[in-house]
């Protein structure tokens, strides 16, 4: 998983102001995805993995001061394949307890069942790949869906 | 991006359609009206999902903090849901051990 993303022009790229761009975000992703001829159930299993990125980014990898740089993802959609990258800055680690989820996750009475961190699940059950890199810099979140071509 | 909620009675059973969106920016707004029900006596509900376009994991944690709060009052909460690409979503967190999913409001509303 590599995305040359300065030397590629056809990569998109977005900055994540805030919870509410998110649907334009998924707008922008899903006519992409429909006019590449990506199949509906792909392209929302694409939108859901991207959201959740996007959701832990936004939560947790910003320091909501005016200056600090917003989260940004990266994307680039072909007939075969799609890449998404979502990127902050926080030193945060990653993990399934950083998700606003995880908040939701007390005992519910259903011991054999584990609830909570759904998002890293999804991301992990609807794309090929998922990878989290952390750094010093931050955090990018890397998603692949790979489609069947007739 | 709106999220539509409209309540309404089916027997002894309050059932929230839900129309539209749900992600961490729309999610509290379902996430309060489930608490409204529960607070004003609703520990019967049906959610009916037939209507949502998308759903997170913020959403799954709404449905499932709403589960706890009408298990705590003896209740039940059911879910309708018959589209698989938001079945999918269930499947692949286990919830569908934990949601009974029914494929219509009077089969959730009589079980």
């Amino acid at each position: 998983m590599d995305l040359q993303i300065e030397q590629n022009s056809s990569v998109r790229k977005q900055a994540l102001a805030n919870k509410a761009s998110l649907s334009d975000v998924r707008r922008q992703i899903r006519a992409e995805l429909n006019g590449a001829g990506v199949d509906p159930s792909a392209s929302f299993d694409c939108l859901v993995a991207v959201t959740e990125a996007c959701t832990n980014a936004l939560m947790h990898g910003h320091g909501h001061a005016v200056d600090d740089p917003r989260p940004e993802i990266h994307w680039r959609i072909d007939v075969d394949t799609a890449e998404f990258y979502v990127q902050d800055y926080s030193t945060q680690q990653w993990s399934k307890t950083s998700h606003p989820s995880w908040d939701a996750g007390d005992e519910i009475g259903e011991p054999d069942v584990r609830i909570g961190g759904f998002g890293l699940d999804l991301m992990r059950g609807l794309m090929d790949e998922v990878e989290i890199r952390i750094g010093p810099g931050g955090t990018t979140v890397c998603l692949v869906k790979k489609f069947s071509t007739a | 991006m709106e999220l539509g909620i409209d309540v309404g009675k089916v027997g002894s059973h309050a059932v929230v359609d839900v129309k539209g969106e749900i992600d961490v920016y729309t999610a509290p707004k379902l996430r309060e009206k489930l608490i409204e029900l529960v607070s004003e006596g609703s520990s019967d509900i049906v959610v009916n999902l037939e209507g949502v376009d998308f759903l997170d994991s913020t959403g799954l944690g709404v449905l499932v903090g709403a589960l706890k709060r009408v298990k705590a009052h003896e209740g039940s909460l059911s879910l309708v849901c018959t589209q698989d690409k938001i079945l999918k979503i269930f499947k692949i967190t286990g919830l569908t051990k934990v949601f009974p999913i029914h494929d219509t409001v009077e089969d959730a509303a009589g079980s």
